[in-house]
């Protein structure tokens, strides 16, 4: 029992998995052509050499930064207020909430092809994709956070004598607190692909022009190097954040 | 009351749980987590119990003194680390047909109708409909939910839910009933309504064996024989006090005599110095 | 409702009159971009685009489903097999999906194939997370009850953790109908292909036909918006019981 018992502790379940996972890419790549399946080491030395030696990903990653944070910075300023507003007042949830709706569960990557018209091929249109996809989700996120202050809080205020605006400054605020830091993290995720979309449709710049010159020379073990880029990239952020969310909501509960 | 052969055998049991605690960190979800914390809590420490056929049992304590976990321990929904829980003679390795067990939230299925929450025990046995339905509607009056069949349990009150509980736990004929604060989740009035119900189901149903964990004193005065006083964790037993009324006896104006208020305040004062802050 | 339609009206006047007013900017008004769409219709080729597009979109969401559903409850149920894969499907989840297109290009060339893959791949992680932390959430109680009735491992699957699935199954089918439809228009917009939607945006806007653009981003807004709330109504009428079971996955998990 013991020795087991330290054996599966050894081995965690996502470990097997990844294992499992880049075996079978292995044992695959073995019967194809380097530029349809490169093994797991080739992809790996690219990694390296594109991130340590080279460091071309991160220059990428830094020409992609400018669309990212301005067009995340810009969803965080109007959805957080508009967000907690809607929250807070239902006249202003039922005018605005249907469309900020719709734009959170439709394609909104079709309107990339609008900006493009809009705006020519530059900054600007990549900061409007990077907007459209990530304010829904903090409008929304934000709205919950203010509508589910629990109508005792309010009405301990009340009882206490609190104006209106002291009400929505001493319960409804702080009650979104961390719903704000929420919608941050997953406004992030969205942003992300909201700029890759856009470097890919709109102007080839940054990681996307990464991506796409990669394919366009056959180079796949780059383009899967560059793949991993992101994928690692989009989980530490997002792992980073919520511990964030912890260390800043010390009395919340985890749910 | 020195029958023999015991119903129940709770044979120097102990029960610790242990709780693992993960660095739920990104690469914590793949690295191994060499030294891990973990946090050891002894809930029942060296318990001992005969329950003999025909008793009702009750089992009170301050909350976290491992009272459900006896309980739990008698269906063999969990197993004691070192100790040995026997029903009928046997050791339990699993829950088994003689046992009935109420769960305090009601553990009713939200997409069954009372009907087929009651019909449930002889569905899983392969019972025809037909005879199921008629074992549950026979079950369903006693608990006096007639009427109520086709209903959902999110359509009914806590009381008339925990009825479907009960009704339940009967469908399925068990000799040993478990349970588990079944007027918990209640508020006092229906708690006290229920009460009366319960021991009006069992006078109908025959004296069955029955063990029920409460931290509601005249509950525990009201329905039960003997009740067990454990301490605070780790849980031991402190004392078992006999309750001498009759079941005949056991109705409304009970509550009101000198021998109940005595009884009480001996319970009050043997749990009331185990309870913590 | 009143206040929902008299905003809309006011959208509607709004961009009525930056059509009209400030033609400066070349924006078609409201009559322009429907009647574009009425042509489109008329002609045939809107109809002809979107069954190409949606062929891809049902067999590559409908794969997503017929996978991502077992695989989520199977995961479940089979705890240890939910631990290994479930940060392999939250990692592809997070991840840029447009990102792959280039590669699965390479892999599948730009026919169907790839549109297929693509919505398959990009869909059926949050199917399969959705699914999972369905069975994964079923109440300890529910379980125990089963076992107090002597039930087995079968019974237990087929009367307590499946019939407790179901919302959740139905919230994964609107998440992933959603998903489903992005993947399509990301791929329409990244693949270039010659008879989908996509193809008619770009046709439109290199002959700078912005009305008919509008017309055709409205259109396939509306139609995933449409979609989802379908879907929606589905999952609200489905199970009665439900009000006794919050199965929300839709807020914070997109």
């Amino acid at each position: 029992m013991g020795g087991l018992g330290r054996a599966r502790r050894l081995v965690r379940p996502p470990f097997v998995a990844i294992t499992l996972i880049v075996a079978g890419w292995w044992v695959l790549s073995l019967g194809q052509p380097r530029y349809v399946l490169p093994s797991p080491p080739e992809v790996l030395s690219r990694f390296w050499e594109l991130t340590v030696t080279g460091g071309e990903l991160w220059t990428a990653l830094g020409l992609s930064m400018a669309a990212l944070l301005i067009g995340g910075a810009l969803a965080f300023a109007i959805g957080v207020p508009l967000g907690i507003l809607m929250g807070s007042n239902r006249r202003v949830e039922q005018v605005a909430g249907p469309y900020v709706n719709a734009f959170y569960v439709s394609p909104v990557s079709a309107l990339t092809v609008l900006f493009v018209y809009a705006f020519g091929i530059g900054l600007e249109p990549r900061i409007a994709t990077v907007f459209v996809f990530c304010a829904p989700v903090i409008i929304l996120t934000c709205l919950r956070g203010a509508r589910e202050t629990p109508r005792t809080m309010v009405e301990v205020a009340r009882v206490f004598g609190a104006s209106s605006a002291q009400v929505f400054l001493k319960t409804v605020v702080p009650h979104s607190v961390p719903y704000i830091v929420t919608a941050t993290r997953l406004g992030l995720g969205r942003a992300i692909k909201g700029t890759v979309l856009a470097e890919l449709v709109v102007s080839i710049t940054g990681l996307g022009e990464m991506l796409s010159g990669f394919a366009h020379h056959f180079d796949t073990a780059s383009l899967m190097a560059t793949i991993f880029f992101l994928l690692i990239l989009g989980q530490l952020l997002t792992s980073l954040l919520e511990r964030f969310e912890v260390a800043v909501t010390p009395w919340r509960q985890l749910a | 009351m020195s029958d023999p052969s015991p119903k129940i055998v709770v044979d120097h049991v102990t029960k610790i749980y242990r709780t693992r605690k993960r660095r739920d960190t990104f690469l914590g979800r793949f690295l191994p987590d060499l030294r891990p914390t973990i946090r050891e809590l002894k809930a029942v420490d060296d318990v001992s119990l005969e329950i003999t056929t025909g008793d009702f049992v009750a089992i009170i304590g301050p909350s976290g003194c491992g009272k459900t976990t006896v309980l739990r321990m008698m269906d063999g929904l969990i197993f004691p680390d070192s100790g040995e829980v026997r029903v009928n003679g046997t050791p339990v390795l699993g829950p088994r047909a003689e046992c009935g067990f109420i769960f305090q939230d009601f553990g009713l299925y939200p997409w069954r109708t009372v009907i087929d929450n009651v019909a449930f025990g002889p569905e899983l046995r392969g019972v025809p409909r037909n005879v199921r339905y008629e074992l549950a509607r026979k079950h369903i009056d006693l608990v006096g939910l007639k009427g109520f069949e086709t209903s959902f349990p999110h359509q009914l009150s806590g009381g008339m839910q925990q009825r479907v509980g009960i009704a339940r736990m009967l469908s399925a004929e068990p000799e040993i009933m478990l349970m588990d604060e079944p007027f918990g989740a209640l508020d006092a009035l229906t708690r006290r309504t229920m009460q009366f119900e319960l021991i009006r189901i069992l006078a109908a149903e025959g004296s069955a064996t029955s063990v029920f964990v409460t931290h509601d004193l005249d509950e525990a005065i009201l329905l039960a024989d003997k009740v067990v006083i454990m301490s605070a964790r780790p849980g031991r037993v402190k004392e078992i006090v006999n309750i001498p009324f009759a079941r005949s006896e056991r109705g409304e104006a009970l509550l009101e005599t000198s021998m109940f208020a005595e009884l009480r305040h001996h319970l009050w004062l043997g749990v009331h110095a185990e309870q913590p802050l | 409702m009143k206040a929902r339609l008299a905003s809309l009206a006011v959208v509607i006047g709004v961009w009525w009159w930056l059509s009209l007013g400030a033609s400066s900017l070349g924006l078609p008004g409201p009559v322009q971009v429907v009647d574009a769409l009425g042509r489109l219709m008329s002609s045939g080729r809107l109809m002809s685009a979107l069954s190409v597009t949606l062929g891809s979109f049902a067999a590559g969401g409908t794969l997503a489903i017929v996978i991502g559903v077992p695989l989520g409850i199977f995961m479940g149920v089979r705890r240890s097999v939910g631990l290994a894969i479930d940060p392999v499907l939250t990692a592809l989840y997070v991840m840029p999906f447009s990102a792959v297109i280039p590669l699965f290009v390479l892999w599948f060339g730009i026919d169907e194939m790839v549109r297929l893959a693509f919505i398959f791949t990009f869909t059926v992680p949050q199917v399969a997370i959705v699914c999972y932390q369905g069975a994964k959430s079923t109440p300890t109680t529910l379980v125990e009850v089963a076992k107090t009735y002597l039930a087995t491992e079968r019974q237990i699957f087929w009367k307590v953790i499946l019939p407790y699935e179901v919302p959740f199954i139905f919230t994964s089918l609107r998440l992933g109908v959603g998903l489903a439809i992005q993947a399509m228009v990301v791929a329409e917009l990244l693949i270039q292909s010659v008879r989908g939607l996509g193809f008619l945006l770009q046709f439109a806007s290199a002959a700078f036909d912005l009305a008919t653009v509008l017309g055709v981003i409205l259109f396939i807004m509306l139609l995933g918006a449409g979609a989802v709330a379908v879907m929606q109504r589905i999952e609200t009428s489905v199970a009665p019981w439900r009000e006794g079971i919050s199965a929300d996955g839709g807020g914070s998990n997109v």
